[in-house]
């Protein structure tokens, strides 16, 4: 049996959980580089690490996860100390070693809660540290392990009240010493008895507090319910996680009266406890400062979302333009009055839509300032990192899809880039090593490069290189710089001599090209010797509607994506050659570029054989270019293209050169080309 | 995997209903919770470069669907599809897939004492049912569509 990592119940909660914690995680990382940086810490950013740990703690808590929770609760007593005696003195640079080793734990833990298969890990050696940290920070106060409330009773005052009404049924509940956090647990347990009963009063009363949790293990904690099934209640007070003991506890025969304090305090709590039971599951919201003005959506609801003002888009084009309306004859003013304004209000949808999922790239800038702080640790490079229209709004997905490649790029760019310290000061260079990222539209991209002031890259040496490795294609004195440059991105390709933990295997950045050429991404290289280089990342603006030009071949419906058109034409007779190995190819304005025949290349029968009938199109990516000939134009039109069905990949299909296929106006269906893979074939 | 063979066993314990249609003039069947669709055969469109039984793709409510054609994939002789016939559409895992067969049959409840299963495991046949008139072959729609794993 699969043991889950979290309580059973909390499966609907892990996204959120993930999300929140994630979120706050970034945030403490900002926190802890600016503070790092400033080196020093204003009592707002303690009291915000703090609060973040203590969130972590207690959702964690919540989720079961013990060993998150603990670490967290570890960092927050460091930052206790720290809050409670601004002036304690401690070891700056092991502190913050701890800090970011501590968030990191996190993170990964995180990163991993939803896999089966990887095991909680084992924070205690981390603990121990952090531990050990605040029992230096402390002094010799560390041996009392004293928390902050030392009110420990044996029992809670105003436990039976004079009026309380019969019915109601007092229990206690006594948590297992090695229970991590009772009042979470606790908080749990209530939520599940809420179901069964109606809970009037919990001692202690605010299971939020920060005594809480001792209070708890010290003297148990008492819950008050009226209950139509008491025995119900009782089981499930028992079977609680990390119970020991619950029993039903009578109202002693004679009671001292009772203080006048909690009267009111209780009152609120009454209704406090009945709130949080009757809510469902709802996380422990991160206090006010979040702006209410915001919410969080799953990104799948808005992925159908768009899908659904795609189809949308599509149905209202079947409906305006349908062969029915053709013989309704004359009179069609309102119905096309009414179906301009239809079409404005879905346009407007759509633009609606699509913006909804756009975010600033700085969400993916913001992770290098860690990249770059982790290797000037290590480097002693002393590398800046600048932003430049870290404002600038991409897709959602986009942005996901940018985290790994950016990371790859900076590590290169701090690593090979930028020289040692020694280095840049013999050779005169006074300005600071800088990286800078920077974000902006360019038409129909998002264009997205990395700019160093390094070393820059030297040609003579990544030519030789190739070379030895076998990379050439063509004679050594035909390759333009851009070219040689774009070796770098090339499979099995490194100029470092050495290998670091950064980098040097070769491997980066092939698979970093190979990931954005997933989703029409480009990575281009430039350089200049001396003074740095710049990769280039550029991703189209939206992954997902395509300006095509749909044509004909033997009655088969083909999209051509507008992107890889240079121009359409009819071809003379006196433009086709047809060499002695039955190559084909056109001439177009002197130059000579091979003929594929679509009808041919797909296996169509019946498509047009004659070219100076066909339409020839000019097509042209990623530099190479080539004639296309299918029977006629259709139409142009922009299409949602969708992924064919998995029950056709043992067909490969996308290496023959179809990309997916597309829903028409009409309900008829087009398949989209590739037009890459189709180039590749025959150039 | 796991799970389908659970559901296999599953089958020939409980029973229950049957989707079952005439191919070249013998009975299979589907088990009718596999089945989301039974639809008259719209415009297909082909695609290049795939096996013969792979029909093309049908446009399913804004959904692209790839059609089988049920005789060419078991290697029946080529029939007339007529206005009888019509489009099985399962729901195999995640997708969708829509079977051409000569004609829908019946919607039937099978009891486990009539359900035998097939010596070859993994195979597109699942189990023989036997009812009092005839002798249906119980497909497996995930091998039917995508071939054995």
């Amino acid at each position: 049996m699969i043991v889950p990592k979290f309580e059973s119940g909390m499966e609907n909660m892990v996204d959120m959980f993930v999300f929140e914690s994630g979120d706050l995680l970034e945030k403490l990382d900002e926190i802890l580089m600016r503070t790092e940086q400033e080196d020093s810490i204003g009592s707002d950013d303690i009291n915000e690490i703090f609060r973040t740990m203590h969130t972590i703690k207690g959702s964690a808590a919540m989720m079961g996860l013990q060993n998150m929770s603990a670490l967290a609760h570890a960092v927050e007593d460091l930052f206790y100390i720290i809050r409670e005696d601004p002036n304690v003195s401690y070891d700056k640079p092991a502190l913050y070693e701890l800090l970011f080793a501590a968030s990191d734990s996190l993170k990964n833990e995180i990163d991993n809660i939803q896999d089966e298969d990887v095991p909680l890990s084992d924070f205690s050696e981390l603990e121990g540290r952090i531990h050990s940290f605040a029992s230096v920070m402390k002094g010799g106060d560390a041996a009392k392990t004293g928390g902050p409330s030392q009110n420990g009773g044996e029992a809670y005052e105003n436990l039976f009240p004079e009026d309380e009404n019969e019915n109601v049924l007092t229990y206690k509940v006594i948590y297992a010493d090695t229970c991590a956090m009772p009042d979470m647990r606790a908080m749990v347990l209530l939520r599940a008895l809420g179901k069964v009963c109606e809970i009037v009063k919990t001692f202690p009363a605010d299971l939020d507090a920060d005594g809480a949790g001792d209070d708890i293990s010290q003297k148990g904690l008492y819950v008050k319910l009226i209950a139509d099934e008491p025995d119900k209640a009782l089981e499930l007070l028992k079977t609680g996680i990390n119970v020991a003991s619950a029993e039903q506890v009578k109202k002693p025969e004679k009671s001292a009266p009772a203080p006048v304090k909690p009267a009111v305090e209780a009152d609120e709590q009454v209704k406090k406890a009945k709130e949080q039971s009757a809510k469902p599951a709802a996380p422990k919201k991160q206090g006010e400062k979040h702006e209410q003005s915001m919410i969080s959506v799953k990104l799948d609801k808005l992925d159908r979302l768009l899908d659904l003002v795609a189809e949308i888009v599509i149905t209202e084009g079947s409906v305006i333009s349908s062969p029915d309306l053709k013989n309704v004859g004359e009179n069609l003013d309102r119905f096309n009055k009414s179906s301009r304004e239809l079409k404005k209000l879905t346009d407007e949808l759509q633009d609606v839509v699509m913006s909804i999922r756009m975010v600033p790239v700085s969400t993916a800038f913001q992770k290098m300032n860690r990249v770059i702080r982790d290797m000037n640790q290590k480097l002693k490079k002393n590398v800046t990192l600048v932003f430049e229209g870290q404002e600038t709004e991409v897709d959602k997905s986009i942005v996901d899809i940018l985290n790994d490649p950016l990371m790859h790029i900076v590590r290169n760019a701090v690593d090979h880039g930028i020289e040692d310290p020694q280095i840049r000061a013999e050779q005169g260079k006074t300005e600071p090593p800088t990286v800078t990222l920077s974000a902006g539209y360019d038409s129909n991209e998002v264009v997205i490069s990395c700019r160093d002031n390094g070393a820059g890259m030297d040609t003579a040496k990544l030519m030789a290189k190739a070379k030895k490795n076998g990379m050439l294609t063509k004679p050594e004195s035909e390759y333009t710089e851009k070219e040689i440059y774009n070796f770098v991105v090339a499979a099995g390709f490194s100029t470092n001599e050495k290998i670091t933990e950064y980098s040097g295997r070769g491997v980066g950045m092939d698979v970093v090209k190979k990931n954005l050429e997933k989703v029409g991404g480009k990575l281009s290289v430039d350089s200049k010797l001396g003074e740095g280089s710049v990769f280039t990342i550029k991703i189209p603006l939206s992954l997902s509607i395509v300006d095509v030009m749909s044509v004909e071949i033997g009655g088969e419906n083909l999209s051509v994506p507008m992107a890889a058109i240079k121009e359409a034409f009819s071809c003379k007779e006196e433009n086709y050659i047809c060499d002695a190995d039955g190559n084909e190819f056109i001439m177009l304005r002197d130059k000579c570029m091979p003929l594929i025949r679509l009808a041919k290349h797909f296996e169509i029968d019946g498509g047009e054989t004659d070219v100076t009938k066909g339409i020839m199109i000019h097509c042209r990516q990623d530099g190479k270019q080539a004639v296309l000939m299918a029977d006629r134009i259709t139409t142009d039109q922009q299409v949602v293209v969708k992924p064919f069905s998995p029950v056709l990949d043992p067909y490969r299909l996308k290496e023959s050169g179809m990309a997916g296929c597309s829903v028409l106006g009409d309900g008829s269906i087009t398949i989209i080309l590739d037009m890459k893979e189709i180039l590749d074939k025959y150039v | 995997m796991s799970e389908e063979n659970e559901e296999k066993k599953d089958f020939s314990e409980t029973g229950g209903q049957i989707l079952s249609f005439l191919s070249d003039g013998r009975f299979f069947a589907f088990e009718i919770t596999a089945v989301t669709d039974i639809i008259e055969i719209p415009e297909i469109t082909r695609i290049p470069r795939v096996p013969d039984f792979i029909r093309g793709v049908i446009n399913l409510r804004g959904k692209v669907v790839p059609v089988i054609d049920f005789r060419k994939k078991l290697g029946f002789p080529d029939g007339i599809y007529d206005d009888r016939s019509c489009i099985i559409v399962l729901e195999i895992g995640s997708y969708q897939a829509g079977i051409i067969c000569d004609r829908v049959s019946d919607v039937e409840n099978i009891l486990p004492e009539q359900v035998a299963q097939s010596p070859v495991s993994g195979g597109t046949v699942k189990f023989f049912v036997t009812t009092a008139k005839k002798r249906i072959s119980l497909l497996d729609p995930a091998v039917l569509v995508k071939g054995r794993t």
